[in-house]
């Protein structure tokens, strides 16, 4: 357990060197967050609630998504199928431990020094300047913490599922590239989920993408925030499950590249 | 245009990848195309805006993004950054053509094209759709400005590019202007106010390349003192624009010191 705490601890140091890197992604998303902040007022003068949101929640939403943007769509998703298709991967693999734990820590690791580097601000800042609709009692905020850091998880497991193409296939960049593109749709990354019509807002809404964005929605703006957390802890373990039988089949049949 | 050749043929070898590549690239453009869809479906409309005529901002700011990513992924200062740590860059100064026309012929991504395809699709349905006589003077408009939008993207890349030769890291604030000039050109810029309106029509001119000219085809008139009108500044601001990003990328080379090796 100490190894796994070690690469969590590496994970957020190396995160957090590189300083540039953090400013500019970080730029990068504020002025989404302005410019979408921008659209949705406007649109709201229009109509007072669509999809059953008012321009709260739409607000919201788009700073929730700020928050979790540089998690989900990680700068460094694309090392993992990398060192698989380079053969790198194999050292890894005589390593102590469990090379799905470890690569879980560490990514972890990653992901939570970017939630409170990058996530934490952009939730407290524009909070204090619009109206959002953010917790204020200390167990609400507990749960918006939680349901951020469950996020970070289902983030990793969907990016090593994605991954997974690397083990079997050289075309593994269009794979990922594909499926990168119903993240995008599914995830509730152009709009809200519940303004989706029909079928696809009832997948995007209850579907194992809502773990990443429409579940955190849910639990900051209050609405059933503990059945929507529910459901995210389900997904993040029935994901864990999926990337433990991954990992098993990978391993069975794995051929290493490079020499 | 040889360079260029042969980096495409260099790609073509991998027929399965570069079709699942150009799925994902035309499937980009879809998926942002429902955005008005959606909004229009919820809101009635976009600022007074029909769901096709935003559509037609999008498939053109897309169809620019495309033309620029086909060049401009070798310029891209994450890249660029790279090119210069690792010492290659000095390769670039021996060759016998300009290290700039190198760098922006020698990486070329043809999947992009499908992206450029794919926008342009989305301009032909929108345009139609939202009822744009068929001229001459609007397609010519049209293509105009997917093709201003693209070489105002390379524009910036460059800057930052040779902002690199300064800085090495961190020259990636290029990619917030032309990623957010992109993003935010997905609305009509009535949606915004007036200080975000104005710096992304005159000092990041993408207003003036996207949405200027769907106003001019549609027949709209702009918020203010943004409308049809400034059509005819376009060629000045972008031949400015490139101007500038020319000057930048001779200021950095001069002062470019190899990492040596």
């Amino acid at each position: 357990m100490a190894g796994y705490l070690g690469l969590f601890a590496a994970g957020f140091r190396r995160q957090s060197a590189y300083r540039w890197a953090l400013a500019s992604g970080m730029a990068a998303n504020v002025f989404f967050g302005v410019f979408r902040t921008a659209a949705f007022l406007a649109l709201y003068r229009q109509v007072e609630r669509a999809g059953g949101l008012d321009v709260a929640d739409a607000l919201t939403y788009v700073w929730i998504l700020q928050a979790v943007f540089g998690v989900a769509f990680a700068p460094w998703q694309m090392e993992f199928p990398e060192s698989v298709r380079s053969g790198d991967f194999v050292v890894d693999l005589l390593r102590p431990g469990d090379p799905l734990a470890r690569l879980a820590a560490n990514d972890l690791g990653r992901s939570t020094f970017f939630l409170l580097a990058r996530g934490v601000p952009q939730i407290l800042v524009p909070g204090l300047f619009l109206d959002l609709r953010l917790p204020t009692a200390p167990p609400g905020i507990a749960l918006l913490a939680l349901s951020l850091f469950l996020a970070a998880a289902a983030a990793f497991e969907i990016r090593f599922l994605l991954s997974a193409p690397a083990f079997w296939t050289a075309d593994y960049r269009g794979w990922m590239a594909m499926l990168f593109l119903a993240l995008w749709l599914v995830g509730g990354f152009i709009l809200p989920v519940e303004y989706f019509p029909g079928a696809l807002r009832w997948i995007a809404e209850n579907g194992p993408l809502a773990a990443l964005l429409a579940v955190p929605v849910r639990v900051a703006t209050g609405r059933d925030a503990l059945a929507a957390l529910a459901l995210q802890l389900v997904w993040v373990a029935v994901l864990a499950t999926a990337c433990r039988a991954v990992m098993t089949g990978a391993l069975r049949r794995l051929v290493a590249h490079g020499g | 245009m040889a360079v260029a050749a042969a980096s495409v043929r260099s790609l073509a070898g991998n027929r399965r990848m570069f079709a699942m590549r150009m799925v994902a690239d035309v499937g980009i453009v879809l998926v942002e195309t429902l955005l008005p869809v959606f909004l229009v479906d919820r809101f009635g409309s976009v600022a007074g805006w029909t769901g096709p005529e935003m559509a037609l901002l999008i498939g053109t700011i897309r169809a620019g993004e495309g033309l620029s990513s086909l060049a401009g992924r070798t310029v891209d200062p994450f890249r660029f950054a790279t090119v210069v740590r690792q010492g290659t860059f000095d390769q670039v100064l021996t060759r016998p053509v300009s290290p700039l026309a190198w760098m922006l012929t020698s990486g070329l991504e043809p999947r992009f094209a499908f992206r450029a395809v794919a926008g342009a699709g989305v301009m032909a349905w929108a345009s139609v759709a939202s009822g744009v006589p068929l001229t001459v003077a609007n397609v010519a408009v049209l293509a105009g400005a997917a093709l201003a939008a693209a070489v105002l993207i390379l524009s910036i890349l460059v800057m930052g590019a040779s902002l690199t030769f300064l800085t090495v890291e961190g020259s990636d604030v290029a990619n917030v202007f032309a990623n957010g000039a992109v993003g935010l050109s997905s609305f009509p810029l009535d949606v915004y106010g007036s200080a975000l309106r104005l710096t992304f029509t005159f000092v990041v001119p993408i207003g003036l390349c996207v949405y200027v000219p769907v106003l001019f085809v549609l027949g709209r008139d702009g918020p203010g003192i943004v409308g049809p009108g400034l059509l005819p500044a376009l060629p000045v601001v972008l031949a400015t624009v490139v101007g500038l990003a020319g000057l930048a990328w001779r200021a950095g080379l001069r002062r470019y010191t190899s990492t040596g090796s």
